[in-house]
């Protein structure tokens, strides 16, 4: 099989099932402004923070200094890259380079070599039609793929595009593994949208079509068009834990990715009660271990009935010590739950997160080596009301990285509009992906608003039902 | 008056290129099209850089290709 | 194109950045100013009523114009000083250079309370009152330092302005003769080929120190001559340039002199006249005349003879310097692009290549260039070169730091600017220190062919590595923020982690009134984040504060301050004026975040005068006035039920159990009414007037922020509005209608 090659833009990876082949020579078409250049420093300084691949990116008509400041205002510091030996951003003339390619041991060679170059990007192509006859500027391009083929780059070449041109379908296309295309299209009237539409991707499926993306401050970011995403067959695999609820699997891509980390974002009046309780049984039913941190006002007992809704035995999980529970509270528990029970209340400071880290230890260090799966729901807000803000920001931080490491999924809730702007944009981030579920005049709505896959759903209407598990998105 | 003199600025200016886009790979035609200033008056200020190790020559003739070769740097000099 | 004023305008710009000071160019009459750059609120306060002060400036300009030299003078109060450099073209005034306010040490008390106190001060305002708080005060070696640096940015603004007005150098006659010809070979052409009574003549330019070329010759054999070139004293040409009048050799043949002319092939020569040009002590270059040797007849003098001393000489000297001049000028601006380069890279390593590159650049010969930077602690040094192998290059860097760093032990002070040394294998090197204000960070040496390419290149090297020496500092300045700032941040969390957590959120609150309010009252940045960084660190004591860099020292003082300040406050000993801005801000601050009641985002101080009155401390009243007054603001748009009992009517509002919680909802229905604002819009005016960002909007609506633009874009039309603020008072003028 043959190697996929990580493209570095959010949604990209999606609509080609995995990335670009290793070694491909894409074109990547586009007219003036739709961002061709932004896509090919995307490919080449994700490919180099991400995956500590080198790239070089060749430019004939801008001057590197443009590109070093245009990347800088994504995020890329390229120059510290190319101390790094990960980029260069070089300037040359067309012909230049088609001399020093073909040259047995030339500078491109040299260049290639020197950083174990692994991606390349050359910005235009359409510079070759200009400088020479057509015979001749067919002969360039499928020399120049030869060599960039040859020496296992995957390439994007960049190519100007126009209506005019579009008639004539131009020969690179032939050569070429694949090509992309980018476009500004008016859309309702006042505004345009970007959309990206790969037109051919030599051994790899597509989803077919234009998907909008935009300009974010960490670079492009496409969004896999819904329609079409619906269509890609979703799998419950092993790493997919489903939500046991109709409709949100499918917004998450086939469900909660193992060992990620999710955040449900509620409103006060939203009830967030019977999706939490969903994924809880989900989990119980699957055989894995569950740890929740109770609430001021919730119950073993009141989790015990509610999961016999759901047609599961919360007290014989208990018993078989497959469900624990974190209590900052003093309530009445049932007999034979003591030892299923961390009792954190009345703890200062560090007692606090030494109680914390000693209990947790087992189970992030050989949660996964057993082959058990783990799942762990708190809630935000009362270990802000018990701890305050700055405490929760450090913890949450902390547990999110250990319990991905460790392979544990995180389901937290939390209500972002009461925590304020700032806390609650550091939850987002430090999550995998945030859930929001609230309510608007009469519906219950919900939304994924982050997710993995860099995928944001439209909102759905909860709805209520009878059967289990009592909700369903529509 | 003195050629060198004359070409002082321009070498400058291109000196400033190149700090600008160390990894340009320039001929001299190639230059003279991105700093807007003649081939000829260029040549000979490419030649005196090459000359003291700013440029380094790859090829020769009109083929050229001049690229920026770092200073030598030395971290930590003990000075005592 | 950019004029000579353009550039001297940027660079008083350039340096006005590097040094922090304010700079101004006076014109000579000192009724307005060719340039100006203003970095400090005292100059920006009295510059802001130019009327106003311009009789105070004029006294100030007329009392510093008998200066030749650049001075350190005290103006208006005692104290309060400025660096004023007098600019003379040819002897003559031609501008006033201004640079400052500096105080010195102990001068801010002294001046503030001459500001506070005295009636008759010229300057006297509440706005120089409090900007004179924000100036630091400076030793007396950085105040020299900085006398310097301005001498030497006067002798730059001379250098341009003196190239602005071309010809200026030379006399009327030249003026006269020479007006229509700006190069030398036209003035050449002009007058040389005319000539008859010569078989060859020509003129031997200056190229070189010591070395002349033929650069124009007329007669049948005159491309035999193109481009040679002698020495001084070599052959009768080199013989005549050492002479300060015309010479005239007859019946030459033979002699030995006339050899440079064999050899290019001319035949022997008879007779030979010189006119050497020069100006001042400098030989610029000689006119000469040759006659064959055998010639019959046209051997009275030649037309130009006559001509030459009182017309044609002036007219060459004119030209030559004014080609000089434009050489100087086109490289003293490429010294300022180089300026604007260093300043924009961030890459500290780039601004070293750049600096040892662009100096093999400013002189004739270059064959190395050195640079040493000290590290900021320790014996260590960085060492960027290029011409030299290491050995050598680490021999000479050795050299020059141990003579730099025993002149500092010394107590001497650092001339920014170029001095002539010979290196240990006999080369002439310019050298040059990078040093601000006063503190040495190192040198930079680059080859030059001997002392007259020295002279000639010295003031461009000098202005070179005054613009790296600021960029390196600032650099330096700025990564040491930066690693304090994290320092800091890793304290905190300690102190959270360990400590009690209100102390830290009462730290982070004051902080919050502080980062209003320091803005506000035009803190310098520097200042402003010393305060900041001292107030998050308030809780804690004094033994827990580590080492956190050189900015500690200055924390700690303030935060002791801080402690004596209450310690005064409580046993009623507070005397006003005894204590730093910063310690009585962030005792304020502390105060007002210790409060139950106060909220940052409604700004709810405590307004109980009765209770605060009598502990409040100058700076103290500053800050609550300054809050009371934001929250005024605030409330006006923000009207309660019971703060508008006559509006009458009540029974049209939605009570606070109406389903909404905006009070101002009065205004927003009837503007809604009147202008037909859908449902949406309406609720998104309603977070408008409350002050909410249109990301809070749109998370409070769960919209996107590009839905509320779009929202936003439809009310500001519908309502006939362009922004914001003119929405609040919109809806504030509807509620009270």
């Amino acid at each position: 099989m043959i190697e996929r090659v990580d493209s570095g833009i959010r949604g990209l990876d999606t609509i080609m099932y995995g990335g670009f082949l290793r070694g491909a020579v894409t074109i990547l078409e586009g007219e003036p402004g739709t961002g061709k250049t932004t896509v090919g420093l995307q490919f080449l300084a994700e490919g180099a923070i991400r995956s500590g691949e080198a790239g070089i990116f060749i430019t004939f008509e801008q001057l590197p200094e443009q590109i070093y400041a245009d990347a800088a205002s994504f995020g890329w510091d390229l120059r510290a890259l190319e101390t790094r030996n990960l980029i260069r951003i070089v300037s040359m003339e067309p012909d230049v380079l088609f001399e020093q390619m073909r040259q047995p041991g030339g500078l491109f060679e040299r260049l290639t070599n020197q950083l174990n170059c692994r991606r390349i990007v050359i910005d235009s192509i359409s510079l070759f039609r200009v400088s020479a006859d057509p015979e001749q500027a067919r002969a360039s391009v499928y020399t120049i793929r030869n060599i960039l083929r040859k020496l296992n780059l995957t390439s994007l070449l960049i190519r100007e595009y126009s209506g005019y041109e579009s008639q004539y379908a131009p020969f690179e296309n032939n050569v070429c593994d694949g090509i992309i295309r980018l476009s500004l299209q008016p859309h309702m009237e006042k505004y345009r949208k970007r959309t990206i539409e790969v037109l051919k991707m030599r051994g790899t499926r597509i989803m077919e079509g234009e998907h909008h993306f935009t300009f974010t401050r960490e670079g492009i970011h496409v969004i896999p068009a819904l329609s079409m995403a619906e269509e890609k067959m979703i799998s419950a695999t092993a790493d997919m834990l489903t939500t046991g609820i109709e409709g949100l699997d499918e917004l998450l891509g086939g469900g909660l990715p193992r060992g990620s980390v999710f955040m449900i974002d509620t409103n006060s009046k939203a009830n967030h009660r019977y999706l939490v309780m969903s994924m809880f049984v989900e989990r119980l039913k699957a055989g894995d271990h569950t740890v929740s941190l109770m609430t001021s006002s919730s119950t073993i007992q009141g989790m015990t009935e509610i999961s016999n809704l759901f047609g599961v035995s919360l007290e014989d999980a208990i018993r078989s010590k497959q469900s624990f529970f974190i209590e900052h509270y003093r309530k009445p528990v049932p007999e034979g739950f003591e030892t299923s029970i961390l009792n954190v209340g009345g703890l200062e400071g560090e007692e606090y997160e030494a109680a914390f880290e000693e209990w947790f230890r087992p189970i992030f260090l050989h949660g996964k080596e057993k082959g058990k799966g783990w799942f762990f729901y708190f809630d935000v807000n009362t270990v802000v009301s018990e701890r305050g803000k700055a405490f929760v920001l450090r913890f949450y931080a902390d547990i999110a990285v250990k319990c991905r490491m460790a392979g544990i999924t995180v389901v937290a809730h939390a209500n972002f509009t009461e925590l304020g702007a700032e806390t609650s944009s550091f939850l987002e981030r430090s999550s995998d992906g945030v859930i929001r579920t609230w309510v608007d005049g009469k519906y219950q709505y919900l939304q994924v608003t982050k997710s993995p896959t860099g995928r944001m759903s439209a909102p759905r209407i909860i709805e209520n039902v009878d059967a289990r598990p009592f909700i369903r998105l529509v | 008056m003195n050629e060198t003199q004359d070409d002082m600025s321009l070498q400058l200016e291109c000196t400033l290129f190149f700090e600008r886009n160390p990894y340009a790979l320039e001929t001299v035609r190639g230059l003279a099209k991105k700093l807007g200033r003649s081939e000829l008056a260029l040549e000979a200020v490419v030649e005196r850089m090459s000359r003291l190790l700013i440029l380094e020559r790859i090829g020769e003739g009109e083929r050229a290709i001049y690229t920026y070769h770092a200073p030598a740097v030395r971290q930590e000099l003990d000075l005592s | 194109m950019e004029t000579m004023e353009d550039i001297v305008r940027e660079v008083l710009d350039v340096y006005a950045d590097s040094a922090g000071l304010s700079v101004i160019l006076f014109e000579p009459s000192g009724e307005g100013y060719l340039g100006i750059a203003i970095r400090d609120p005292f100059t920006r306060a009295i510059f802001e009523r130019f009327e106003q002060y311009s009789p105070t400036w004029r006294d100030a300009f007329a009392a510093a114009s008998g200066l030749r030299a650049t001075t350190v003078c005290d103006f208006w109060i005692p104290g309060l000083k400025f660096i004023v450099s007098p600019i003379r073209l040819d002897g003559q005034p031609a501008g006033q250079l201004y640079a400052g306010p500096l105080l010195d040490v102990g001068g801010a008390e002294r001046v503030y309370r001459q500001l506070v106190v005295s009636a008759d001060s010229p300057v006297r305002s509440s706005e120089t009152a409090s900007a004179v708080r924000a100036l630091r005060e400076l030793p007396q070696d950085e105040i020299d330092g900085l006398r310097d640096s301005i001498d030497r940015l006067a002798r730059i603004v001379c250098l341009l302005l003196d190239g602005r007005e071309e010809g200026r150098t030379e006399s009327a006659v030249a003026a006269e003769s020479a007006t229509t010809m700006t190069t030398v070979e036209a003035v050449l052409d002009q007058y040389l080929q005319m000539d008859s009574a010569f078989d060859l003549s020509g003129f031997a330019a200056l190229t070189a120190p010591g070395v002349y070329s033929v650069i124009r010759s007329y007669g049948r054999d005159a491309h035999k001559l193109t481009n040679i070139a002698f020495k001084e004293g070599e052959g009768f040409l080199g013989q005549a340039v050492l002479s300060s009048t015309q010479l005239r050799w007859r019946e030459v043949v033979g002699d030995s002199r006339s050899a440079q002319f064999a050899e290019q092939g001319l035949p022997p020569i008879g007779e030979i006249v010189c006119y050497p040009v020069r100006f001042g002590n400098e030989t610029l270059g000689v006119a000469f005349g040759l006659r064959y040797a055998g010639r019959t007849g046209g051997s009275g003098p030649s037309p130009w003879e006559s001509l030459f001393y009182p017309v044609i000489h002036a007219a060459l000297c004119a030209s030559i310097l004014n080609g000089r001049l434009r050489k100087q000028v086109q490289r003293l601006q490429a010294v300022t692009e180089v300026g604007r380069f260093l300043v924009e890279a961030d890459d500290p390593q780039r601004v070293l290549f750049t600096l040892v590159d662009a100096s093999l650049s400013l002189v004739w010969t270059p064959t190395f260039s050195l640079l040493v930077l000290f590290g900021e602690s320790g014996g260590k040094a960085q060492l960027v070169s290029r011409g030299l192998d290491a050995a050598h290059a680490q021999r000479y860097a050795k050299e020059v730091a141990s003579r730099l760093r025993a002149a500092e032990g010394a107590q001497r002070s650092f001339r920014e600017g170029a001095a002539i040394r010979s290196t240990p294998w006999g080369d002439t090197a310019l050298e040059c220190v990078l040093a601000f204000n006063g503190v040495l960070v190192g040198a930079l040496s680059v080859a030059v062919g001997g002392e007259l390419e020295a002279g000639e290149c010295e003031s461009y090297v000098a202005a070179l590595t005054m613009i790296g020496s600021a960029v390196i500092h600032a650099s330096r300045q700025r990564s040491e923020q930066s690693g304090q700032t994290s320092e800091i941040v890793r304290l905190l969390h300690r102190m959270t982690r360990w400590r009690d957590e209100t102390l830290y959120e009462r730290a982070v609150k004051a902080g919050e009134l502080l980062q209003r309010f320091l803005p506000a009252e035009d803190v310098a940045p520097r200042e402003a984040s010393l305060i900041l960084h001292a107030c998050m660190l308030a809780a804690m004591e004094p033994e827990e504060l580590c080492p956190i860099g050189s900015h500690y020292a200055e924390i700690a003082a303030m935060l002791e301050e801080r402690r004596e300040l209450e310690r005064a406050i409580s046993s009623g000993s507070y005397r006003t004026d005894a204590y730093s801005r910063g310690a009585e801000l962030i005792e304020a601050a502390l105060r007002m975040a210790d409060d139950a009641e106060m909220s940052v985002d409604h700004a709810g101080v405590p307004v109980d005068e009765d209770v605060v009155g009598r502990e409040e401390t100058f700076y103290g009243r500053k800050l609550r006035s300054y809050l009371q007054k934001s929250r005024v603001v605030m409330e006006e748009f923000l009207l309660t039920d019971e703060a508008d009992p006559q509006a009458g009517d009540t029974s049209e509002r939605d009570g606070p159990g109406g389903g909404s919680d905006y009070t101002d909802q009065r205004g927003i229905d009837r503007l809604a009414r009147e202008a037909g604002l859908s449902k949406r819009e309406r609720e998104v005016l309603a977070l408008v007037v409350r002050a909410y960002s249109n990301k809070d909007i749109a998370s409070t609506l769960y919209i996107s922020e590009h839905t509320v633009k779009n929202h936003m874009t439809n009310i500001f039309a519908k309502l006939g509005i362009s922004d914001r603020a003119q929405a609040m008072a919109l809806v504030f003028s509807k509620s009270v209608e």
